[in-house]
């Protein structure tokens, strides 16, 4: 799907700037100065923009139905029950944030956005305001003519992918009742045991679970999100429940959280079999979850209390080395030095993981490699974000 | 949001309209109704483009700069050849930085090659980038040791030393000095992100400074602690000078390839400037040994004055523990002991007791470490100044020799028996 920016024509662009540089002239002299000609306003897009406004009760009027392109809404801010300011928010149904713009009282202004066929949801104000419907239906607004490699071809690794996504949430579930059944059985030794085989899934598929934040902040946040702590009740999730087993050394107050955990990997598997995923997020979550990986298991703080972090970092890895090697041929039909350097950096990185393996699929903890072990890890998981950063582009894929 | 975000921006076939047609216009159509933003009609002479080529490397006798980065690096080049292949990819990202190279256009679906945080033509900015090694990189790992410059060891610790392991030592080191903390943070950023696979981060801090504008023999710029620092530099400018207290030459017991190169000594020196700031005036300059107002050596009218301490054997003028009589005795026996001082402050932010981390950022280059930093530091053992500062990290280095020829990479004289280009 194509949610570029509607582009702004160079006569625009020359506006725009004078206007930011604010030096106090009249923007049409100035264009006039600039360009030669008598052009002064700024581009008209081709479509008539359609009146919108923004009141109390939500978007005026309540649905729409446009041709795919670009679109240009002519925003007014009528939002009287607040002097903050109110937002304008087109989404997909996914849910994903097409455009975000927010409008002081009164104001009205021009949003642009190029949309393909499909059907979005409007904020206007309020989030909890009912949502108009935009329909748009038509041929524009499609990102096809970048795409260097076979649309169909991508179509299809996206669907093999969405399958992986979907039995490491079947996984997820497994692994985390079984969990959940230790926690009640008030077998502390299993549960610590069964905690990290029910982390390694999501981290497999963390930019797909990250589109839904919600489940992302109750299942898999870390103590430093809180105020409080770790004792702070809005602390749940693995995290909450890693600090109870291996710092706490106990089950007790444990339940309800697992409970909790496992109803919300409920919630997770239904909103992502509810998405379609799109080949940019895809391919760019390959790059996601390496820099993951290169920032936040790194350091070892993200399995603090049971100090596991090495296998939550091969399991983004592992995610990573999914979404590479389902696109290997695609990639290495438009780039095949970049695939030899990514494929060579990921044997640099399971190798000098190996090397800390215990053999039973567990790592050694984390706190026992010294900064010297961590260095060369370090420099692969850069070198590797480096090389992932130019694959959207070599396929001819924007990144939102 | 803007309606015209950066990428569009870029994107766009507008950048050259924004360096040609648009910047000119936007200052042309300014000036006429606002100059408070004109740039000065006299350019600082200190704006200048230095050239990468050259015997020694620049940032080492080259004027300090007002900004400074310096970053410690682990090494994890796998082998001898891909250490090789580092220095070149290395010496390559600082010959392009050297040179100003403008930003080619951009492509708007890929990573910008360039950070654009000096812009599409960066300044010159007075830049300068210093390489040097650790004794670290000589272990077995590249089979380098019998190369390893004769004194460059692992910086021991000083009795009045707090290490901080996080922050000592390192196989690279890179000096980055410029007129603005943009202009190296630009390239401590392209620098690192040319070596990802090699260069892993070990410690860096930042420094800021006041360039002399006074010449050599005095100092307009300040320490923290509120004092001219650097009065009794060497002056850099005199070639014979830094032959014999700098440069490595022709002809001594060190390793050929090290010949035009330096030790560099680096020191993070904090200074406890709560408690200096409610110390008396008195107390403080007896402590230094100077006049902290117009740098002159206590009891004497001008800055440039030379005390001979032979005349105050009891340290009634001058303490004997005073940071000026022991760090330079100016006695005929000492003169080989002067080093070449190119420091700068550091301010970075404050520790849990609620008190500022600032402090000085101590650099210095000479020929020999033991007649040198080594000798320096041991007269200052137990000096009165040591109350007041605690010196954390840094490390012994050694810059190596400039480059001279167009082909030639930094480092090359390691890798003389295998030959050119990995």
């Amino acid at each position: 799907m194509q949610t570029r920016r509607h582009r702004v024509s160079s006569a625009a662009l020359v506006v725009a700037l004078l206007a930011t540089v604010g030096c106090g002239r009249d923007v049409e002299t100035a264009g006039a100065a600039t360009t030669g000609t008598t052009a002064t306003t700024a581009t008209v897009p081709a479509a008539a923009p359609i009146a919108i406004s923004m009141s109390d009760s939500g978007c005026a009027p309540a649905a729409f139905r446009v041709t795919a392109g670009d679109i240009t809404f002519a925003v007014s801010n009528d939002v009287v029950g607040t002097d903050l300011k109110s937002e304008f928010e087109i989404l997909t149904a996914a849910p994903k944030i097409i455009t975000e713009e927010f409008f002081a009282k009164a104001e009205r202004r021009d949003v642009a956005v190029t949309l393909a066929a499909g059907n979005y949801e409007i904020i206007c104000g309020a989030a909890s305001n009912p949502r108009a419907t935009l329909t748009v239906t038509g041929a524009g607004g499609e990102n096809t003519a970048t795409l260097k490699v076979d649309s169909a071809a991508l179509q299809a690794n996206v669907a093999a992918y969405a399958q992986y996504v979907y039995a490491q949430l079947d996984q997820m579930v497994t692994s985390n009742n079984a969990l959940y059944e230790a926690i009640t059985a008030g077998n502390l030794a299993t549960a610590r045991g069964l905690y990290m085989p029910a982390r390694v899934q999501w981290e497999r598929i963390e930019p797909i679970a990250e589109l839904f934040p919600d489940s992302d902040a109750v299942m898999d946040s870390r103590v430093d999100d809180f105020e409080r702590g770790p004792t702070d009740p809005k602390f749940t999730g693995w995290h909450r429940l890693e600090y109870l087993m291996f710092d706490q050394n106990t089950l007790d107050g444990a339940e309800p959280f697992a409970a909790e955990l496992v109803a919300n990997i409920a919630v997770l598997v239904r909103s992502v079999h509810g998405i379609t995923i799109d080949p940019g997020t895809m391919i760019n979550g390959a790059a996601a979850l390496i820099e993951e990986a290169a920032t936040g298991k790194i350091t070892g703080e993200e399995e603090r209390y049971a100090g596991t972090s090495l296998l939550t970092l091969a399991s983004n890895v592992d995610g990573a080395r999914e979404i590479v090697d389902l696109n290997a041929d695609l990639l290495e039909s438009v780039d095949s030095p970049l695939y030899t350097a990514i494929e060579k950096s990921f044997d640099a990185i399971d190798a000098g993981l190996a090397t800390y393996a215990n053999g039973d699929g567990t790592y050694k903890q984390y706190d026992t490699l010294t900064d010297a072990d961590r260095a060369p890890l370090k420099a692969e998981l850069a070198t590797l974000s480096e090389n992932l950063a130019h694959v959207a582009a070599a396929l001819g894929l924007e990144i939102k | 949001m803007n309606p015209v975000t950066r990428r569009t921006f870029l994107g766009t076939s507008a950048t050259a309209v924004l360096s040609a047609s648009v910047g000119g216009s936007v200052l042309a159509a300014c000036s006429t109704t606002d100059t408070s933003h004109a740039l000065p009609a006299d350019v600082s002479p200190m704006r200048r483009r230095y050239a990468f080529e050259g015997a020694h490397q620049v940032g080492i006798v080259t004027p300090a700069q007002e900004s400074a980065i310096i970053v410690s690096f682990d090494v994890v080049a796998s082998d001898a050849p891909a250490l090789q292949a580092m220095f070149e990819t290395l010496t390559k990202e600082i010959r392009d930085l050297m040179s100003g190279l403008a930003v080619p256009a951009l492509d708007p679906l890929k990573p910008p090659t360039d950070n654009l945080i000096v812009g599409v033509d960066p300044p010159a900015a007075d830049l300068t980038i210093t390489v040097a090694v650790g004794a670290s990189l000589f272990d077995g790992r590249y089979g380098l040791a019998d190369l390893k410059p004769r004194q460059l060891i692992q910086m021991p610790e000083f009795p009045n030393d707090k290490p901080d392991v996080s922050r000592l030592h390192g196989d690279l080191l890179i000096q980055i000095c410029a007129t603005t903390p943009a202009m190296c943070n630009h390239v401590l950023r392209r620098v690192m992100r040319a070596t990802r696979s090699s260069l892993v981060l070990k410690w860096l801090l930042p420094g800021f400074n006041t360039p002399n504008q006074l010449g050599p023999g005095r100092a307009s710029g300040r320490n923290l602690l509120g004092f001219k620092d650097g009065t009794a530099n060497p002056d850099s400018a005199d070639e014979k000078s830094m032959n014999d207290l700098v440069w490595i030459g022709p002809g001594t017991d060190e390793p050929t390839w090290t010949v035009g190169g330096s030790y560099q000594v680096v020191r993070l020196i904090r200074n406890r400037v709560e408690f200096w700031d409610r110390t008396p005036l008195r107390t403080q300059e007896t402590i230094i040994g100077r006049d902290k107002i117009t740098g002159a050596p206590v009891g004497m009218q001008n800055e440039t004055d030379s005390p001979d301490f032979s005349l105050d054997p009891g340290g009634s003028t001058f303490r004997l523990d005073g940071h000026i009589r022991l760090a330079n005795p100016r006695t005929p026996q000492t003169q080989r002991n002067r080093i070449l001082r190119r420091g700068f402050n550091y301010s970075a932010g404050f520790d849990a007791a609620g008190q500022l981390d600032q402090g000085l950022l101590f650099v210095c280059f000479q020929r020999s470490l033991d007649d040198g930093f080594v000798a320096v530091q041991k007269r200052l053992d137990g000096e009165a100044l040591e109350e007041y500062i605690t010196p954390f990290g840094g490390g012994y280095f050694f810059a190596v020799p400039g480059v001279t020829r167009g082909a030639g990479n930094l480092a090359d004289g390691l890798f003389a028996r295998r030959g050119s280009g990995a």
